[in-house]
Order: structure tokens, then C-alpha cells, then sequence
């Protein structure tokens, strides 16, 4: 895993300086920070990868903290939270566009959620590549050896989801709430995109990239 | 463990309204049969009045026109099938008849006679001549047997329209006590189903009756439960939430500083004991936050490599890979604590070196924990997946518990076999992920 710009975002004294020592172990370069003020301000510095943040914090909630970091930029987050409940909650707001990790949580349990959220982030700003298909998020084309297409938005969108974390299960539900934030379009839009997309792949050669799970989901193996 | 929904009616509510039913259209029939024999009753005594009259008049005119002058003869020609006449003197000689001459009884009162296959209606008075005297009496007998027939009929329309009535009334009261329990059996149905970690209310529908009075009383304990396990349940979340830091900082710093000792065995030794510590009590906070109630979310998960990496930090046990594919739909973090859980049960069975971990691939995933502990007896065995129930002293009885539900979460199953004296073997069974593509062009 290429090193990375973290932001930890915790009040615990301790917890903040294992998270940050782990972190740092794995060679990433961490920023720590105690309040969501702090945790905002150090964000807008910009040049954060993914943000570690703690739900319970002193002065702003971490949900608040959470919705003002998607709105101001692209930054991965990784949640922490000790009530059940809660987690349940960052899962309804944000369906996978925020993982969450429930205290108390095992060290390389966070080391594999925040590298996984890294991957899935690479491919954002960059290319990302995997079973011989690169899809290149500045032009939004997608190569297969020699051949390549340019692809609409929202199935580029899709592509590059799927691609950035092989073998994960993507629901119709995840897809919509990641290509469509809360203005949930109508029923089976997804369904429609993924067969548009499924069309234009078999014209270059992989038809069967996208595998359908049954009653689950979407997945690139 | 969740119980089953049960998807057919509970049968006490049905032999409740099968009973009630009966009970209502027996009494039905009972209140027909009674009104129908009290209209016949009514209707044989109007009729009888009614020919009682007839034959007391004909009579005293007979009697009166007899003693005015007239001839008997002269009635005695005019006389029908339907009435007999008969001058009878004092002495009983019939000296006049009409009709045949079967002779009348003597009958002071109207009587009602049946001789010979006749069912007459008999009265007499007396015979005077028109010198005033009395010579004997003045005899009449009229046939009923029309009005008996008239009678039948009357039975037989009123047996039939009864009978129907009887079907009709019986059918709707049948009809309506299946619905006026509807309400009750539905409230049964719901009863029936409650699950007890999660009691949800039963709604209820129909009339503000006992069944309702019923319904807010179960609603009113199923609430008072409801709340006291949230009161619990928050409690602790709040115990949780105290103890989470603690137990992260000193499980992660241990295992940092073992990583940095790797050959200071009271390090290794307290970083496996904090180790323990945070597996348990996620454990118990997966259960305690109904974690497992929702979706998991999966991905395809060499389940070998996982159970590998899990085996490895426990060198009691012994891993072996027969190979094949091992990929599942599954969530690495929860499969691993599966894992976790069934390699420690063994260990702590078993003791170290007696557990041996084994996957095998190729089609659905199996992946199976032996151990040469002492086993289980059957009583335990029937337990072993209860929640809080444990085998052993001391164990919290959460983690084959959660070790089923996560399986159960993953479309697998988690089964064991185990007899005292011949150790346990649990198996994990999941679907291997090609089970679950669905093969497109």
C-alpha cells in the first residue's frame, strides 16, 4: 500500500496514539487531531486521503463532522463508534460511502479498513486497474489491451466502484446511494446502468467482468 | 437463536371457534325446533276450536229444527261423506241414520274419536220431538281427517323451511364467530411468534372488546419487556462504551510491544490474554447491538487463507488445506471471528495440541474444527448454540452463538458432532461463491 495522508480524529488520549502509532507504522503519514473543529480545519488544508474519525466527540458530533467533510471534499472516512446504534446509523446516511469500525476494534482490524478504503479511494483521482481492465478516471475511458471506450458518467461511476475493490459485493441499494447521494432516482435505474454497461464491456471483449450476485448484488471478481 | 415464524394459525384459536360454533348453532336449532313445535301446537288447537264450533252448531240446529217439526230424514238425505247423523233413543236404538251405520259413541263434550281407520270429531245433544218430549239423543260425528291432512302438510312445509333455516342460521353463526374470533386468533398468532430477545407489539384489529382488553394487556407486558431490555441493552452500551477505549489501547499497545519483544514470552503471554479479552467482549457487544440483525456486507473471501491466519495465531492448533477453491461470499472480519471462536472452544476443550483446523475447497467451502477433548453429552450437545448457555465453567456462552449467526448471516451452516469420549468436530459449510453468480453473456 503506497503511503498515504491520514487524519485521525479522536478525543482519547490513548486511542488517538495507538491509532497514530499503527498508522504510522504502516508508513502513512498521520495528522492527529482531539475536537471536529480541529478535525475540520486540519481537513481543509486539503491533501487528506481518509479520515479516521470518532463519533463521539466533544464539541461537534461526528455524523456533523462526517456530512461537512463529503460536502467540502473527496476524503475516504473510516468511523469509529462504540454504540451499536450508531453504527447503524453512519450505515443509513451513508451506505458505504463511510465504513465504520465499532470500538472496542483490533489494530490490524483498522489497518485492513482503512487500506481497503484507500484502494477503493485510488481510484478516484487515478487509474485503477485490475483483471486486465484500467479504467482512467480523467477522461473516464476504460481499456482492455488495445481496445478502449469512453464511458458516461454514471456508468464510468459504476465501473470504477466495482473495480477499485474486487470481490466485494456491491447491493442495488450501495450503487444508488454512491451514484446518487439521497435524491434516490426511480427503481431500477441501477439495474439499467448495469446493463448499459455490461454492453459496451462485451463490445470490448469482457462481457462477463461484472458478475451478478444473486439477491446481493453487483461484484468484479 | 431466533425461533421460526410460524406461518400457520395456532390450532387452539381454531378449536375455539369450532367449538363456539357448534355451541351457537346448536342452540340455534334448539330456538327453531322449539318455535316450530309451538306453531304446530298453536295451529292444532285453532283447528280443533274451530271444528269444535262446527260440529256444536250443525248440532243445535239439527236439534232445533228436529224439535220444531221437521223431519230427521230431511238432514239424513243431505247428508255428505264428511258428517254422519244418527237419532239414537233412549234406549240406544239407532232409529235414523245417514252415512254408514257404524254406530256413534255417546259424547256430551266435542271428543275426538278414531275407530276403523276414521278419525272423527263426535258430539251429541239431545233429541226432543215437538211435543217436548225428550226421546233420546241427537248423535254427530264429522270427519277431520282433511284437517289432519291440512295438519301434515303443515308439518312437513314447516319440517322443510325449518331445516333450511336451521342450515342458514347455523352457516351465518358458524360465519360470524369465525370472524368475531378472527381478532383473537390473530392476537394468538402474534403471541405465538414473539421473539423473546426482541419482543415487537402485536397489532391488533377489530371490535374494543375482552379480545382488545386482551391485546393492550399482552402489549402492556410485551412493552414493560420491551423497555427493560432497552434499559439493559443501553446500559450496556454504556458499560461498552466506558470499557471500549480501555480495551483497544491495551490489546493494541501489547501487541506493538510484542511486535517489538518478539522473544519476551510475558509479553506474548499478556498480549494473548488482552487478546482474549477484546475477542470476548466483541463477542458480547456483536450480540448485545444486534449486530447480526443486519445484513452483513459481503465479499468473495478466500475462506483458507482467512482460517490460516486465524490458526496461526494459535499455536496449539494445526491447520491443513486440502485445496480447491476456497472463495465464499462472506465478511472477512466476522469469518475470522468464527473462526476465532471455534479454535478457541477447542483449545480450551481440548487443551493445546489436540485441535487440528482443516478447509477443504472445491464447490461449497468447508471448514472443520476437530478436537480430542472430552466431548459433549447429548444434553449439552442440544445446547451448545443456546445464547449464555456454556459447556465449560466460566465461559460467557456467547461465542458459538455468535459463531452460528455469523455462518447463518453467510447462507452456511454450522453444524457438530460430538459423543463423551470422542471429542467434537464442528463444521462450517458455505456455498462456494460460483453458486451465487448468476451466469450472464
Amino acid at each position: 500500500m503506497p503511503p498515504a495522508h491520514l487524519l485521525v480524529v479522536e478525543d482519547d488520549a490513548r486511542l488517538r496514539a495507538l491509532v497514530t502509532e499503527a498508522l504510522a507504522s504502516a508508513g502513512h503519514r498521520v495528522t492527529a487531531v482531539a475536537t471536529g473543529g480541529d478535525g475540520l480545519a486540519a481537513a481543509a488544508l486539503g491533501d487528506v486521503d481518509l479520515v479516521v474519525l470518532d463519533l463521539n466527540l466533544p464539541d461537534v458530533d461526528g455524523l456533523e463532522v462526517a456530512r461537512r467533510l463529503r460536502a467540502d471534499g473527496e476524503a475516504a472516512i473510516l468511523m469509529l463508534t462504540a454504540r451499536g446504534d450508531v453504527g447503524s446509523r453512519v450505515e443509513g446516511l451513508y451506505a458505504g460511502a463511510a465504513d465504520y469500525l465499532t470500538k472496542p476494534f483490533d489494530v490490524r482490524e483498522l489497518l485492513a479498513r482503512v487500506h481497503a478504503r484507500l484502494r477503493e479511494r485510488r481510484g478516484l483521482d487515478d487509474v485503477v486497474e485490475h483483471a486486465g481492465v484500467r479504467a482512467h478516471a480523467d477522461t473516464r475511458v476504460v481499456r482492455v489491451g488495445e481496445a478502449g471506450a469512453a464511458l458516461p458518467e454514471l456508468e464510468f461511476e459504476v465501473l470504477r466502484l466495482l473495480l477499485a475493490s474486487p470481490g466485494r459485493v456491491f447491493s442495488r441499494d450501495d450503487l444508488e446511494r454512491r451514484l446518487y447521494g439521497d435524491d434516490l432516482p426511480g427503481s431500477n435505474t441501477v439495474e439499467v446502468k448495469v446493463y448499459q454497461l455490461r454492453r459496451r464491456l462485451k463490445a470490448l471483449g469482457v462481457g462477463d467482468l461484472i458478475r451478478t450476485v444473486r439477491g446481493k448484488g453487483y461484484t468484479i471478481l | 437463536m431466533r425461533r421460526a415464524a410460524a406461518t400457520t394459525r395456532p390450532p387452539v384459536a381454531r378449536r375455539l371457534s369450532t367449538r363456539l360454533g357448534a355451541i351457537v348453532v346448536a342452540a340455534v336449532v334448539v330456538a327453531l325446533a322449539g318455535a316450530l313445535v309451538l306453531v304446530d301446537q298453536l295451529y292444532g288447537r285453532v283447528q280443533r276450536d274451530q271444528l269444535e264450533d262446527l260440529l256444536l252448531r250443525d248440532l243445535a240446529r239439527v236439534a232445533a229444527v228436529v224439535r220444531a217439526g221437521s223431519l230427521g230424514s230431511d238432514f239424513i238425505a243431505q247428508g255428505t261423506g264428511e258428517v254422519r247423523l244418527q237419532f239414537v233413543t233412549h234406549a240406544g236404538q239407532v232409529v235414523l241414520a245417514g252415512g254408514d251405520l257404524e254406530p256413534i259413541a255417546l259424547a256430551t263434550v266435542p271428543t275426538s274419536t278414531r275407530a276403523a281407520g276414521r278419525h272423527e270429531l263426535i258430539g251429541s245433544t239431545v233429541w226432543v220431538l215437538p211435543s217436548g218430549l225428550e226421546v233420546g239423543t241427537v248423535r254427530m260425528a264429522l270427519d277431520v281427517s282433511e284437517a289432519d291432512t291440512a295438519r301434515a302438510a303443515l308439518r312437513r312445509s314447516l319440517l322443510a323451511s325449518g331445516a333450511m333455516l336451521a342450515v342458514a342460521a347455523g352457516a351465518l353463526a358458524w360465519l360470524l364467530v369465525a370472524r368475531a374470533l378472527r381478532p383473537l386468533a390473530d392476537l394468538a398468532g402474534q403471541a405465538v411468534v414473539v421473539d423473546p430477545a426482541a419482543p415487537r407489539l402485536a397489532r391488533y384489529r377489530g371490535p374494543a372488546d375482552e379480545v382488545a382488553e386482551l391485546a393492550r394487556a399482552l402489549n402492556l407486558a410485551l412493552d414493560g419487556i420491551r423497555e427493560r431490555q432497552q434499559a439493559e441493552r443501553d446500559a450496556l452500551a454504556e458499560v461498552a462504551h466506558e470499557l471500549a477505549a480501555p480495551l483497544t489501547v491495551v490489546a493494541g499497545e501489547l501487541r506493538q510491544l510484542a511486535d517489538l519483544r518478539p522473544d519476551d514470552a510475558r509479553v506474548r503471554a499478556a498480549r494473548d490474554a488482552a487478546d482474549e479479552l477484546l475477542h470476548t467482549s466483541q463477542d458480547l457487544l456483536t450480540l448485545a447491538r444486534g449486530e447480526l440483525d443486519r445484513a452483513p456486507d459481503l465479499s468473495v473471501v478466500d475462506v483458507a487463507e482467512v482460517t490460516r491466519g486465524v490458526a496461526d495465531g494459535y499455536p496449539g492448533a494445526t491447520f491443513a488445506f486440502d485445496g480447491g477453491d476456497a472463495r465464499a461470499f462472506a465478511h472477512p472480519d466476522r469469518l475470522r471471528q468464527v473462526v476465532r471462536n471455534l479454535v478457541r472452544n477447542a483449545l480450551q476443550a481440548a487443551g493445546a495440541g489436540r485441535v487440528r483446523v482443516r478447509v477443504v475447497g472445491g464447490g461449497d467451502v468447508r471448514l472443520r474444527v476437530e478436537d480430542d477433548g472430552p466431548g459433549m453429552s447429548p444434553e449439552v450437545l442440544a445446547r451448545a448454540f443456546d445464547r449464555y448457555v456454556s459447556g465449560r465453567p466460566g465461559g460467557s456462552g456467547v461465542g458459538l452463538t455468535v459463531a452460528r449467526r455469523i455462518v447463518e448471516a453467510f447462507e452456511g451452516r454450522l453444524e457438530v458432532r460430538s459423543a463423551p469420549g470422542q471429542g467434537s468436530v464442528f463444521e462450517v459449510m458455505l456455498p462456494g461463491w460460483r453458486s451465487k453468480v448468476e451466469h450472464e453473456d
